[in-house]
């Protein structure tokens, strides 16, 4: 059952923002200077999903014939719209000042690193892929294959407006389990690093131990990245980071599924080396 | 007699390594394969065939077999870049499947191709898409059972999504190893079944797909695609 209290949490987690300013990278061809825009990004969203506006915005300064697809960069580093923009921010940039500065480009594609995304039904179908490998994992995918179609479109639509009440109405759907279970089958999550050639950790992992135990993000962090668990005496060497917090690492990794998921049905997990100072 | 048209020819490399030579005519590096890896039961069936072709596009497919846990099956990720390593679109890669297969994917379960982040590299691949697996596996292993042959699900699995995607792996050659020595086309008729060789001791010596603990073991096949005129 949802509480109340958890209700809010899952209100903050679908409003978050990120202050953004896009600046257009200076390898492009202008016809005349380009002004920065600034925007409000949701953390849940995806990049090419909420860009439009930045879209127009350059293209007013730019010849046809020096625009091709729109990708974004940060201090050098494709952006891959394909995750969402809480976790590329927390990953990137949430040690550094805001607004968060993103470099716009036009030309130059980098091919063997970013996923096309030349329109907004290639955002819904990775979106509704990751639901349902989340589902997969949850429930065997029965929960999923139960719905009709237009329940999925509502999960869509819901993200692509911001309708926080039309995405829950049916995504409370993917996020019961059976009372006896005490959790679902397997938790959705993914690790994600920027130490790493890996993209992300992505293992099974139960929420209740066999034993009956329920298991928190410290055991899952445990098992799958212990360096970032530490003991008390020791200087933290890294933060780990959902939605821009530091949940403490005796929560429930079934709560954390349940409510600080993102609507694509994942616990997208951030691992950052801890700041200096 | 002499096809019309064009020959396809598919070379399957397993690679520790990269390939060094990527051009016709060079024999493949078989210092990058460990020894107890491929014993390979070389013939070289191509001796005494002479190769008189026009080479016309040469191309790099490169195949990762990779394990889902989420969805407890093997899916297909590949990508393909001319030599100079210009990246080939998802409609440039269709056009090189075999219309027949082209066909057979339109009636087929197996939907979509998509562009996905390789779950290990990170970088873009295709990927066939999963979803129905059991469905056609099914009958495939069935089959192979009820012909008392030695099943080996990674083996069967790719040669029915294989050829979808431009791979061929007849599941005849499932029980033995065959190597090609030479990269290059032949033109003849006879000698065209003979250059369709592959090494699957690699995949025969793969992790069995469900004992694995790791959501993605990988498992990379280099292939070589190329078409000539004869």
């Amino acid at each position: 059952m949802i509480m109340a209290d958890d209700k809010d949490v899952l209100r903050d987690v679908w409003f978050g923002r990120i202050p953004a300013c896009f600046t257009l990278s200076p390898e492009e061809t202008t016809e005349r200077e380009a002004e920065p825009y600034y925007l409000l990004l949701p953390r849940v969203s995806y990049l090419t999903l909420v860009t439009d506006k930045v879209k127009k915005h350059f293209l007013k300064v730019m010849k046809a014939e020096d625009v091709e697809e729109m990708w974004f960069e940060y201090e050098g580093t494709p952006l891959k719209w394909h995750y969402p923009i809480g976790v590329l921010f927390d990953l990137h940039a949430s040690n550094t000042a805001l607004p968060w500065n993103v470099t716009v480009r036009f030309k130059n594609f980098p091919e063997r690193d970013l996923l096309h995304c030349t329109s907004n039904s290639v955002i819904e179908a990775h979106f509704m892929s990751c639901i349902k490998e989340a589902d997969a994992l949850k429930h065997k995918g029965q929960v999923i294959n139960d719905m009709q179609k237009k329940d999925h479109k509502q999960l869509w639509m819901g993200l692509q407006n911001d309708k926080f009440d039309q995405f829950w109405a049916m995504n409370r759907k993917l996020m019961e389990y059976p009372t006896e279970e005490g959790g679902f089958r397997y938790i959705p999550f993914r690790i994600y690093q920027t130490m790493s050639d890996r993209p992300f950790i992505q293992k099974l992992f139960r929420p209740v131990s066999p034993e009956g135990h329920t298991l928190t993000l410290g055991d899952l962090l445990k098992e799958l990245f212990p360096a970032a668990v530490c003991a008390e005496d020791e200087p933290k060497r890294f933060q780990v980071m959902i939605h821009g917090i530091e949940p403490l690492l005796e929560t429930p990794i079934q709560w954390l599924s349940e409510h600080l998921s993102h609507p694509d049905n994942f616990l997208h997990i951030s691992i950052i080396p801890a700041p200096s100072d | 007699g002499t096809d019309e048209g064009f020959i396809k020819k598919t070379l399957l490399i397993p690679i520790k390594s990269s390939i060094s030579h990527q051009q016709l005519g060079c024999s493949i590096q078989d210092e990058n394969m460990a020894a107890d890896d491929i014993q390979a039961n070389v013939e070289d069936e191509t001796a005494g065939v002479q190769a008189v072709c026009e080479i016309h596009a040469v191309l790099r497919y490169e195949y990762h077999v990779l394990y889902s846990c989420s969805y407890q099956i093997p899916v297909l990720y590949f990508r393909a870049s001319t030599l100079d390593g210009r990246p080939l679109s998802l409609e440039e890669v269709w056009s090189y499947v075999h219309p027949n297969y082209r066909q057979r994917l339109q009636q087929g379960p197996w939907d979509t191709l998509t562009q996905q982040e390789h779950p290990l590299l990170g970088q873009a691949f295709f990927m066939l898409h999963p979803c129905r697996t059991e469905e056609f596996m099914k009958p495939a292993l069935e089959l192979a059972q009820a012909e008392n042959k030695k099943v080996n699900y990674i083996v069967t699995w790719l040669s029915v999504v294989g050829p979808v995607v431009g791979l061929d792996v007849p599941l005849s050659y499932s029980t033995e190893t065959q190597r090609i020595r030479r990269g290059h086309a032949e033109g003849l008729k006879g000698a065209k079944e003979a250059s369709e060789a592959f090494i699957l001791k690699a995949l025969l010596k793969s992790p069995q797909c469900r004992d694995t603990e790791d959501c993605y073991s990988n498992i990379s096949l280099e292939v070589f695609v190329f078409s000539c005129v004869v």
